[in-house]
């Protein structure tokens, strides 16, 4: 009983993290939009900063 | 008196991103975008990772401890089995489902590090802001001995910290040097909102020694400010030099006509016989006042010179 406990416990919790992985794929922030955050979380507070 | 030294300026460090030349400390955790090999804060050698690999020994940090999980669930699944034929689903089906988890996990692991690097600029926002903070003090406090090397250390700095202070001090430090042609010099990353008289006497510099670094950015610039620069002592000099880059290319001439128009009369000869042939060799374009000072400064100065009656020969020179 308890090993199909956790053969069930460890179903859900591949297929929890795969669609949480799979999902997060969809907002992947390509790597010149990571420059861009970067750039943006340094000199947001800079009045001088032109996005 | 010419207070000028003679520098020899390493080449730029350059990166695909700009995020890449941003490191961490793994000691004293603290950021830097220098790029010596010892933690300028801490002093320790051999410490310095780069962000992508902090982000990356995260992601792998995660993606063990996901697999430690599904591991241990199927040993326990194996452990309380009562049969054999339970004990052995259990381990079929935990290799199973770990080797679903292991697959899904390679699939995604370079999006998880993007991720995780996005969360870092976030999170540690004001750790890096310190860093670059410190770098900064350093490089200015290094000025007084070494000028050459404080302007390498503020010229990365700026490629994340986008501010007029820290251009004005490049200039400054640029403006204490013998430029050079063979210098890896820089001019747009330096161009600032406000005026600013050292980064207009170092644009006239350039106007000399590297025109081709004098572009649109540039030109917008000079006209923002042409009224500021005119009553400086070289003024006309700096805007006569800069029109002349402008020159070199047929697009600056027409859309920078006007401009050109004004300084003309002050160009060397070598420059108004290129400023010349570009306007005669495009009769149908409207050089409006430009074409009318270009024939005007001809007829005074250049109708009998032989240069002038020759056809233009191809070259590569600007």
């Amino acid at each position: 009983m308890i090993t199909y406990v956790c053969l069930a416990v460890l179903l859900l919790f591949v297929t929890v993290r795969s669609i949480l992985f799979w999902r997060r794929n969809k907002n992947l922030v390509p790597s010149q939009e990571l420059d861009q955050a970067l750039i943006y979380q340094i000199n947001r507070e800079s009045d001088q900063y032109e996005q | 008196m010419n207070n000028k030294i003679p520098v020899q300026l390493r080449p730029p460090r350059h990166t695909k991103y700009v995020y890449e030349k941003l490191r961490i400390c793994k000691h004293c955790l603290r950021y830097t975008i220098l790029y010596d090999e010892e933690c300028p804060t801490c002093g320790k050698s051999g410490g310095l990772i780069s962000l992508h690999s902090k982000a990356a020994a995260q992601v792998q940090r995660s993606i063990r401890n996901d697999r430690l999980i599904a591991l241990l669930i199927t040993l326990v699944s194996i452990f309380f089995g009562r049969t054999f034929q339970e004990m052995a689903l259990a381990l079929v089906a935990g290799l199973l489902l770990t080797g679903v988890l292991i697959y899904v996990q390679h699939r995604t692991k370079p999006q998880a590090i993007s991720r995780e690097l996005n969360r870092i600029f976030i999170r540690d926002r004001q750790q890096i802001i310190n860093g670059l903070i410190a770098n900064l003090d350093w490089a200015a406090a290094i000025g007084k001995e070494n000028k050459a090397l404080s302007y390498e250390m503020m010229r990365e700095i700026a490629t994340l910290v986008h501010d007029d202070s820290i251009r004005s001090l490049q200039i400054m430090l640029l403006q204490s040097f013998v430029l050079r042609k063979d210098m890896d010099l820089e001019l747009e990353p330096l161009l600032q909102k406000r005026f600013d008289p050292d980064l207009v006497e170092y644009i006239g510099e350039l106007s000399k020694i590297k025109r081709e670094l004098i572009k649109d950015k540039t030109f917008r610039y000079i006209l923002k400010y042409e009224q500021h620069i005119a009553s400086m002592s070289r003024g006309d000099e700096i805007l006569s030099g800069v029109a002349a880059a402008a020159v070199r290319q047929k697009r600056y001439c027409l859309t920078y006509a006007e401009f050109i128009a004004r300084y003309a009369r002050l160009f060397p000869k070598e420059r108004f016989l290129r400023l010349y042939r570009v306007v005669n060799g495009s009769p149908q374009d409207d050089w409006g006042a430009l074409g009318e000072e270009v024939a005007r400064i001809f007829t005074e100065k250049y109708k009998w010179d032989a240069d002038f009656q020759q056809p233009a020969i191809r070259s590569n020179s600007l």
